[in-house]
């Protein structure tokens, strides 16, 4: 049924030549300008931080192998080692070249809790479980526990009025999409997530951050509305609160619960708010809160409701999100940042493939990752090319660390634990052999960075995040649930029934095997 | 927040609706005075509540897959209840407005456009309805963006004063007051208690003393209110464990407005309410049948039938649009529309559930009238299509759309819609490794639908499903996947719409086409129990259980008593004791 032919060459001319200027905009020399690296010795030590990035469906290619024996085009070599020093590091890791020497990458993690849900389903238990280590409730219709980033925030913010943590998406979203499912906050419940363009957010988060070496302007004498509601924030917050709490007396035990928790959150957005809706406590050098003018905005990108789902959007959109979170570390906004890349189903990466993307079909991203479970597989090449994606903006997001002063002189990737991971091991939905690479805060590796590490015995994810605490400063030795796999009572049967359950994750698995050897 | 199109579950073994095993009759005029729980508990479940309406894979081409999978539970299955003898309340948790009840009460409340930064849901839904209390549950974030939200309809509040108070020009106390007293109570459902009035006035006043004018003095205070509890949150007082008590006239007010507007109440309503009104049945149900009758109940039609059909307004918009030419924002609006006056006209004008299931007539404006080969019109017009080929909500463009991939048709994930969605019959998840075993079936070059079908069905571990789910979704083979009517395949091959049910009304229903289907589907008793269900889950914002099939039971009886009228259902959830009685925990 032709109709209007015109409307579509056009919507669509318009989207290339976006990705076009987009592009253009991102070849600027966006570190130099944004990121004076002035090393500058001051005696205060920094701050720890930790970031964490999340891609969906693992290694992408591979994932039939029950013995949990690595066979993908992911990992860097078959045993502990150092990277290579020259060439690719490895098919799909190829755009980590240039920050080798800066990163560990770590084979044979498996999520173990995943195993306890025995449910069925090929992601909502993997996304509820890779960053909590917790068992679902309410019949698997929501995470058990807070994710790393929230526990973390907890525990690295200056104080109760500083953002314990923040989640930037990885391109603008439509309000309608759900929240989160692998990063959570208090009990399993919803994320700080900020859904909303990069440059409304740079202009929330941002709002009366100076940028290092600039006095803050003295404050308005006349206060508009807005202002008058901003300065009230505190008192409604501590009045609405109040009421909750009354409220509570007259209502039944779940009811109570659920209001109880709406007060709680109200109780920490008034310390947030009380402190300058988060502020900046101790900005580094590098600090340089991002021009809004230089960020695109929804008029310039939002002339399809759809395009977003194919990555059109993201392709351009990412690093403005990726530079508000840079941004909010180095002006210690939060300590805490996460960016999930959104688009599980059917991206395209136009960026990646010149010409038509072979995802650009029916049989999409999420389909043909799915049929892949091999890296002999037809589509391994096309899926390693567009996994470059991740790993270019994985290095861009070290690379940007690394050229920023911290508060002592030292690189800002020198005290900030960066992380990379996916919600699962395998594209084939198998929660083993989960892939991760690590950056940053080099002094807590012992045996240095620019390594490959093979767990020998095989580790999980709550051991590898209670590690992650403990480069942070903890003393745990456990994250997320504890025990064994058949503690939550899940029957034989079911335990099969997650797809791709290895040989070696039984009834009587632990849900931690010990320390890793970083 | 990953963004997935298009996952859907179910799970085998074949997890049949049970029925409702209810006896006696329910009284219709009075309101009994609450009793304890009832003659025992348990009861069963329509339809189990197994399920979940997200989840699983994506497939290509037009099929995708299911198998063995495991997992899902059945509903509870118990003795039955006495429905002759008591009262059988609702345990009703508190629940969060959603953000469609959200809009719609600033928009009723305050003439005002609603703030888009009102938090929407998160989790995963067991009824398919937005109005389950998980999907509202709070976390950081949302409680900012619900404090932004506030802060911005106020901000647009501050200009727009006088149009909601017209003492704004004297600009004094007693004026914050009526303020108070006429939009602080429709927006709280009941007339504020002194402890929210000294809450409130005292920030208005503090905002006074700062030099505040008057305007943004109140407009500060109105932040602050639609942040409580008592504008956010559905919630009533306790009643002890097991025991019923008759909802106030406020909870029923609030009730009424969500369930038949999705807002609040409106003065009339509240007077109604607060002046004790509401103390028999028969005065809930004129109140019932007004709300029906104002065109603000279209927005809450659409949403009911919408969430049951499973068909979100942005399923056509997230279409691919590069493999659908002639789809822009105005046809995605023509499509989304021409659902909504289609089953409000179903409601208000004495549609039925057959009707609903099996009419040719749809709404048409001039994109729809090109997308069916019609000749022109020039608004929306009434129109009739060919009775061989349409057949209701599912043949609507909105739904078939829903139910395909986002470039091409999908019978599995229409068959399942037919077989959860109006029968009831939930088949649970997927095995996790569905489209892995999919990619592994031998098809023959450029199958059909039915020769997929026929490969996916020959593997037993996908076969026990696949048989059951199947055949309804090959029905609508010439439909694309925007729900548009071709002739054959894009190999040339012919379609072929006819079949065989398998596990309904004991595998006799044989069809041509997919009116043919319709028309069986909608004269089975099990369609009728399973609208009353929806119903009831829709209003009750939970799966059914237990006494609660006392309540279902009365709308499916009020269905069978009228031959299916659908605004007769809806006024009938009014009356039951679901929803005049609250339950303890």
């Amino acid at each position: 049924m032709p109709r209007i032919p015109q409307k579509v060459a056009q919507r669509i001319d318009r989207r290339r030549f976006l990705v076009g200027a987009g592009g253009a905009i991102l070849a600027l020399p966006m570190l130099e300008a944004h990121a004076p690296r002035v090393a500058f010795g001051q005696n205060a030590a920094p701050p720890q931080r930790l970031i964490v990035i999340l891609h969906s469906h693992g290694r992408v290619v591979g994932g039939s192998t029950k013995n949990g024996a690595v066979a993908d085009n992911w990992s860097p070599r078959p045993d502990t080692g150092p990277l290579p020093e020259t060439g690719d590091i490895s098919p799909q890791l190829a755009a980590l070249g240039d920050i080798r020497n800066e990163i560990v990458t770590i084979d044979q993690v498996d999520n173990v809790v995943r195993h306890m849900t025995g449910d069925a389903d090929g992601h909502k238990s993997a996304e509820f479980t890779c960053l909590t280590c917790a068992v679902p409730e309410g019949a698997m219709q929501h995470a058990g526990g807070p994710s790393i980033d929230y526990v973390a925030g907890l525990r690295l913010r200056a104080s109760e009025s500083q953002r314990g943590n923040i989640l930037f998406p990885s391109a603008p979203v439509p309000s309608f999409v759900e929240d989160s499912s692998q990063f959570r906050g208090a009990n399993g419940t919803a994320p700080a997530q900020l859904k909303m363009p990069p440059r409304d957010v740079a202009e929330m988060l941002f709002a009366g951050v100076q940028p290092s070496g600039m006095m803050a302007p003295p404050p308005p004498t006349t206060k508009t509305l807005a202002e008058r509601m901003a300065a009230r924030r505190p008192d409604i917050l501590d009045a609405v609160a109040k009421d909750f709490i009354a409220l509570e007396k007259k209502v039944g035990a779940s009811d109570r619960a659920r209001l109880e928790q709406h007060a709680e959150f109200l109780k920490s957005l008034r310390t947030q708010v009380a402190g300058g809706g988060g502020g900046s406590l101790a900005p580094t050098e590098g600090c340089s809160p991002p021009d809004l003018s230089m960020i695109p905005t929804e008029a310039d990108y939002a002339d399809d409701g759809h395009d977003w789902t194919r990555g059109f959007e993201e392709a351009v959109m990412w690093k403005y999100s990726m530079e508000n979170l840079v941004q909010s570390i180095a002006c210690d906004v939060t300590r805490v940042g996460g960016l999930q890349w959104l688009l599980a189903d059917a991206p395209v990466f136009p960026t990646e493939f010149d010409g038509a993307s072979p995802f650009d079909g029916d049989a999409n991203w999420h389909a043909i990752i799915h049929d892949t479970d091999s890296p002999s597989g037809a589509a391994a090449p096309n899926l390693t090319k567009a996994f470059q994606y991740y790993g270019k903006a994985f290095t861009y997001l070290v690379q940007r660390l690394a050229s920023i002063a911290d508060v002592d002189g030292s690189r800002l990737l020198d005290n900030t634990l960066v992380v990379w991971g996916s919600d699962l091991g395998y594209g084939t939905h198998a929660s083993f052999n989960h892939p991760i690479v690590m950056a940053g805060m080099g002094s807590k590796f012992g045996n240095g960075q620019g390594r490959h590490l093979v767990c020998e015995g095989r580790r999980s994810l709550g051991d590898f995040w209670a590690q992650v605490l403990r480069m942070l400063g903890g003393s745990d030795t456990t994250f997320g649930a504890t025990g064994k796999v058949g503690d939550s009572g899940v029957s034989g049967e079911n335990l099969i029934a997650v797809s791709g359950a290895p040989d070696f994750i039984e009834m009587s698995t632990p849900l931690h095997l010990g320390e890793l050897d970083l | 927040m990953k963004i997935r199109v298009q996952r859907w579950s179910w799970v085998c073994p074949l997890i049949l609706g049970a029925t409702v095993s209810c006896v006696g009759k329910v009284e219709d005029t009075a309101r009994p005075a609450a009793s304890g729980a009832g003659a025992g508990s348990g009861g069963s479940s329509a339809g189990g509540s197994s399920g979940r309406s997200a989840g699983g894979a994506s497939g290509s081409g037009t099929g995708g897959t299911s198998g063995s999978g495991t997992g899902g539970s059945a509903g509870t299955s118990t003795a039955p209840v006495d429905c002759s003898t008591g009262t059988h309340g609702a345990v009703s948790p508190a629940r969060r407005l959603t953000q469609d009840e959200y809009a719609n009460a600033v928009t009723d409340v305050l003439g005002l456009e609603p703030s888009k930064k009102y938090p929407g849901s998160s989790g995963v839904s067991v009824t398919g309805y937005s109005t389950e209390p998980v999907l509202t549950t709070v976390g950081e974030q949302s409680v900012a963006a619900i404090m932004s939200a506030a802060e911005e309809v106020a901000l647009a509040l501050e200009p727009r004063l006088g149009e909601v108070l017209p003492c704004v020009d004297d600009g004094d106390d007693a004026c914050a007051n009526t303020f108070l007293d006429t939009v602080g109570r429709l927006a709280f459902r009941r007339s504020l208690t002194d402890e929210e009035r000294e809450t409130l006035l005292a920030i208005y006043s503090s905002e006074r003393s700062d030099d505040a004018t008057f305007s943004e003095a109140v407009a500060v205070m109105t932040a602050a209110m639609l942040q409580m509890p008592a504008f956010l949150y559905v919630v009533e007082a306790d009643v002890a464990a097991g025991q019923d008590r008759a909802r106030t006239g406020p909870e029923l007010a609030t009730r009424l407005a969500l369930h038949l507007w999705g807002s609040v109440p409106d003065e009339e309503l509240l007077v109604a309410a607060e002046g004790g009104e509401l103390e028999t049945k028969e005065a809930v149900k004129i109140q019932a049948e007004r709300l029906l009758e104002d065109p603000r109940a279209d927005r809450a039609i659409s949403r009911f039938f919408r969430e049951w059909s499973e068909t979100s307004t942005t399923a056509v918009e997230s279409k691919d649009r590069s493999a659908f030419d002639y789809l822009d924002d105005a046809m995605v609006g023509s499509i989304n529309e021409s659902f909504d006056r289609f089953v409000a006209d179903q409601v208000r004008s004495g549609g039925t559930l057959t009707t609903l299931l099996t009419t040719n007539s749809t709404f048409v404006d001039e994109n729809l009238a090109e997308f069916f080969g019609l000749d022109p019109v020039d608004d929306w017009t009434s129109v009739m299509l060919p009775a061989d080929r349409y057949a209701g909500l599912a043949t609507q463009p909105a739904v078939l759309a829903a139910h395909a991939h986002t470039v091409s048709a999908s019978y599995v994930f229409r068959g399942r819609f037919v077989m959860k969605r109006l029968l009831c019959i939930d088949l649970g998840s997927p095995p996790a490794n569905a489209m892995t075993a999919f990619g592994t079936i031998e098809k023959p070059p450029n199958p059909t639908g039915k020769e997929t079908a026929l490969s996916v069905q020959a593997r037993p571990d996908c076969g026990g499903c696949h048989r059951i789910i199947d055949p309804a979704g090959l029905a609508f083979e010439h439909f694309d996947g925007m729900g548009h009517y071709v002739e054959a395949y894009e190999s040339g091959k012919a379609i072929d719409p006819s079949g065989a049910l398998i596990g309904v009304a004991d595998d006799m229903i044989q069809f041509e086409n997919p009116a043919d289907m319709m028309a069986q589907i909608a004269a089975l008793p099990e369609a009728e129990q399973c609208f009353a269900a929806n119903v009831f889950r829709y209003t009750a914002s939970k799966p059914e259980s237990g006494d609660d099939s006392c309540s279902v039971q009365m709308i499916a009886a009020a269905l069978g008593g009228s031959e299916g009228n659908l605004s007769r259902a809806l006024i009938e959830a009014t009356q039951t004791d679901g929803f005049l009685y609250r339950r303890g925990e």
